[in-house]
């Protein structure tokens, strides 16, 4: 099996998460490095087909029945993985808790977290490794940002005018995540 | 550097161990400490050694610059090892090869923390002539997480090899020729020297390791090089709107990468407040670690720091700002 070395082609990427090259450095020539470095670069293809290939190799439990370690899995199921990677998830950072006002998840945030898994879309983004089992949640719920379910279903279930100013002010802290 | 293990738990715990790679090697007590090194990681520093025989003399920072001159004068014949980041904690940027061929001289060990996105710029401590080089490779492509799991790398030279600790993996041919990896120098580890074992350290980040490697494979190196060069402009941009605003200067002088500190007019603490109730979360208050900089400010930005958000952050903390253009922010983050 070939290394991800004798599969990259010099200038080859595989994504582009931001657009754009700076071209002056701002930095002083003799605090900068010589030479290139020397780091593989391929395609998104061949990374994806690299390391599927090479986790096959193994005998593993995403390919092959493996009775151990199933006490691992049920505290951290594979398809928790990429719910878990989507932002909506996360309140403000530690930097929030340095600065003495912690957040919590927000009554907003909260409903935009059901809706997203209901929906079973979106938070396959960045997922290589495709599990044979992995399925995103059902669609059980068809509330969306708010928390108020979409026109002419349930009517009761919507709150009355009090309920709707708390949702409207209730602050939503969205965090910049570097990836 | 000519080797690396398969990761440690983080950065933090990544010096330390490199401090005690160091400790064994030399046999010496002393280990001199740069202030400017990451506040957390000192920290731990002193954690791990408080029960040791080992004394931590802090070096003070310069105007926010690691005082070299005074590293050199610490640095005497018990010195064990040296430890300096680079960039360091308030974002200025060093050449250490004067320093490490000084620690040399007296048989120090030089230690070098660094961060793997602006490695991909800077000269790299193989080029300075360090012994040992750590980082934490959070910034590859791994979450915040709220503090975890991280990636400690470390790296050394050939002459260290025999001491660092974790996993090692080497390349060998087999009879036939063909390429085979294999772990190797296990006498080291625990389930050969048991309580003889150069380190205590046995699990590694192997998970977070793959994804880093990931990370690195899909951006390839014009990715990697194009996201230093991306973040260390944004960073310059932010410094001019910020030290625009009446009363804001740079606390970090000389060249920095992507990360810069202020002082602001204000206690740093009020004004982090003031803006992370309008959800934005503006950096790191420095007096919570250092004395006498309670109105410093640590600022970064990455390659995903859009000029927008640093329009508004200035806005911001020159006290204009406007609820729809934080909607803005809010609504593209």
């Amino acid at each position: 099996m070939k290394t991800i070395f004798e599969s990259s082609v010099t200038g080859r990427e595989g994504c582009w998460p931001c657009d754009g090259m700076a071209e002056e450095t701002y930095i002083p020539k003799e605090l900068l490095r010589g030479g290139e470095i020397g780091l593989p670069s391929a395609s998104e293809l061949d990374v994806v087909r690299h390391f599927t290939k090479l986790s096959q190799r193994n005998y593993g439990v995403d390919g092959n029945f493996y009775p151990l370690g199933s006490c691992t899995m049920k505290y951290n199921p594979n398809s928790l993985k990429s719910w878990l990677a989507c932002p909506v998830h996360a309140p403000a950072s530690g930097t929030a808790a340095i600065a003495g006002r912690g957040r919590t998840l927000s009554g907003r945030a909260r409903s935009h977290v059901r809706n997203r898994a209901a929906a079973g879309r979106d938070h396959r983004h960045g997922r290589l490794h495709h599990a044979p089992h992995g399925r995103g949640a059902r669609r059980t719920d068809r509330r969306h940002a708010h928390g108020r379910l979409p026109q002419g279903q349930g009517q009761q279930e919507n709150q009355g005018h009090r309920a709707r100013l708390r949702a409207r002010h209730q602050p939503c802290i969205r965090r910049h995540r570097r990836i | 550097m000519d080797c690396a293990n398969a990761s440690v738990y983080d950065g933090g715990t990544a010096l330390y161990e490199a401090l005690m790679m160091a400790v064994r090697k030399t046999k010496r007590r002393k280990v001199v400490v740069s202030e400017a090194l990451n506040p957390i990681y000192r920290v731990m520093l002193d954690s791990y050694t408080t029960n040791l025989d080992i004394e931590l003399v802090t070096v003070p920072h310069k105007d926010g610059m690691t005082d070299i001159e005074g590293i050199k004068a610490a640095i005497d014949s018990d010195t064990a090892a040296l430890l300096v980041q680079n960039p360091n904690f308030f974002g200025s940027i060093n050449d250490f090869t004067d320093l490490f061929s000084a620690a040399r001289e007296k048989k120090a060990v030089s230690i070098i923390s660094s961060y793997p996105v602006l490695q991909t710029l800077l000269k790299t401590p193989g080029e300075m002539g360090a012994d040992i080089a750590v980082a934490e490779g959070q910034s590859l492509g791994l979450p915040l997480s709220f503090g975890g799991p991280y990636l400690g790398i470390m790296t050394c030279t050939k002459k260290m090899v025999r001491q660092i600790p974790g996993r090692i993996v080497g390349r060998t041919e087999d009879t036939k020729g063909r390429t085979g990896y294999v772990l190797t120098l296990q006498a080291r580890e625990q389930h050969i020297r048991r309580q003889r074992a150069t380190s205590n350290i046995c699990s590694n980040q192997s998970l977070c390791a793959l994804r880093a490697l990931v990370h690195i494979c899909t951006l390839g190196e014009q990715g990697l090089k194009r996201a230093a060069r991306l973040s260390v402009e944004r960073a310059h941009l932010c410094a001019e709107r910020l030290t625009a605003i009446d009363g804001v200067e740079m606390l970090t002088k000389g060249p920095f990468g992507n990360e810069f500190a202020v002082n602001l007019p204000v206690n740093a603490y009020d004004a982090i407040a003031k803006l992370t109730e309008r959800g934005f979360i503006p950096g790191f208050p420095l007096g919570r670690y250092y004395e006498g900089l309670d109105n410093g400010l640590l600022v970064a930005c990455t390659e995903k720091t859009s000029e927008e958000q640093i329009g508004i952050f200035a806005e911001m903390l020159k006290g204009r700002s406007n609820e729809d253009d934080i909607r803005i922010i809010r609504n593209r983050t």
